[in-house]
């Protein structure tokens, strides 16, 4: 028995067929889905998602906040934005970050600003996890 | 007749307009393609989207809220927005025009129906293509840069969900020209706000309830907003990937009508020299039996 396991983001979409179990970055801590598991969402915190496959882990990816729509034989995860965590250099997400902050000083409207500080911080956390990562 | 040095003018100018247009249809055939990237993960993200909030639709009585959230469950009222998309530019065939007069007929059923309508246009060119009487109706004209589509429709929904719930209107709609196939794109008016189930979900009655976690209202909204981003983005590029496939159909049988018209003017400009030299000959054949 095995999981089909989607992440989507408004960019890009990767599916692996037969995986044996993912861990998600769950807003209340890391939720494990293995096949059959009760049909749920959950709210999803910048983290790293891992794909395991008969006990290997197949891929890790880093996500942004988004949410996980979990059925026995599928799970869906929908994030603003994803990388593959061993293409990912840090750096990136330092320049998104500064670029983010530029953007946001030429800003005069609430609404704009209020999207660019959310942006901030979960690009800060997806940057914390990726040096806690690569620590490791 | 007109005279040959008009000709070789008309030729060279119809000439330097196929250049044009084949020019154009290379570039419409490169964003095509970029486009099309776009619009299919758009959609994927768009559905994966769908299926939570079918999901949250459905069960949205066993969820513990303080209040009925009114984007899900809707308002009742006689204003209604109308969110039209179209391009920035022309020259795409009936792309701005098709959009424009089905939106005109869209309003026609609102106001007929007693109903106040508002419109926002993303795109230049929408509004220029409304019924004259319609355009007093247009409240706001946005154009959107093709880089930085998501970060622009986060914003601008954003705005839209604060004007709906400050009661600038209680339904909304969006219109856009959906992609069929690279011959064809259809005009298409889809409700947005209240937020609707699809109709597989509809027709789907044996759903399991969910269990959702955190089971709160905050995380009902961030569905809810992050949906209504999706929706229309996928719109967006939906509408993107239709413009940019008119214009390639556009320009490929501009080129094409323009390569006929040289042939056909080619053909008379050979003619015209023709029969001046043969005239000139008869001039001198006759001069020289004459004398």
């Amino acid at each position: 028995m095995t999981l089909i396991f989607q992440i989507v983001s408004p960019f890009t979409t990767i599916e692996h067929d037969s995986v044996s179990m993912v861990t998600l970055p769950g807003a209340d801590g890391m939720l494990g889905v293995m096949p059959k598991h009760a049909t749920c969402l959950v709210d999803l915190q910048p983290g790293i998602i891992k794909i395991y496959k008969n006990k290997d882990i197949l891929k890790r990816y880093i996500t942004h906040e988004g949410v996980a729509n979990i059925t026995p034989e599928r799970c869906t995860v929908s994030v603003e934005e994803f990388h593959e965590i061993d293409d990912l250099d840090p750096k990136v997400l330092e320049e998104d970050i500064k670029r983010y902050h530029n953007d946001l000083a030429g800003v005069d409207i609430e609404v704009e600003e209020r999207i660019l500080e959310a942006k901030i911080k979960a690009t800060e956390k997806m940057l914390e996890v990726a040096r806690q990562h690569f620590k490791k | 007749m007109a005279n040959l040095k008009d000709l070789r003018k008309r030729i060279q100018v119809v000439k330097s307009t196929k250049k044009i247009t084949s020019a154009m249809k290379l570039v419409a055939t490169s964003y095509l393609k970029k486009a099309e990237g776009r619009y299919h993960s758009g959609l994927s993200y768009r559905n994966g989207f769908q299926g939570v909030v079918d999901r949250l639709c459905r069960n949205l009585k066993a969820i513990d809220t303080e209040k009925e959230n009114e984007l899900i469950v809707g308002r009742k009222g006689d204003k209604c927005l109308l969110i039209l998309l179209s391009a920035d530019r022309g020259l795409c065939a009936g792309f701005n025009g098709n959009i424009g007069r089905y939106a005109s007929k869209r309003i026609q059923v609102l106001q007929e129906a007693g109903k106040k309508v508002h419109v926002l246009c993303i795109g230049k060119k929408a509004a220029g293509a409304l019924k004259p009487n319609h355009k007093q109706l247009v409240e706001k004209i946005i154009s959107m840069p093709t880089d930085r589509h998501y970060h622009d429709v986060s914003i601008l929904v954003e705005k839209v969900i604060k004007d709906f719930y400050e009661e600038k209107f209680d339904t909304c709609e969006v219109i856009y020209n959906q992609f069929k196939s690279i011959l064809a794109c259809l005009p298409r008016c889809e409700p947005f706000i209240p937020v609707q189930p699809s109709k597989e979900s509809l027709q789907n009655k044996n759903q399991d309830l969910y269990d959702m976690e955190p089971m709160d209202d905050e995380f009902v909204n961030k569905i809810t907003t992050k949906y209504l981003v999706a929706h229309l983005y996928a719109a967006v590029v939906d509408s993107q990937v239709s413009e940019q496939s008119s214009r390639m159909m556009a320009m490929d049988s501009a080129s094409r009508n323009a390569e006929d018209l040289i042939g056909k003017m080619e053909l008379k400009y050979n003619r015209t020299r023709q029969s001046i030299i043969t005239s000139e000959l008869i001039e001198i054949i006759s001069g020289a039996e004459a004398l």
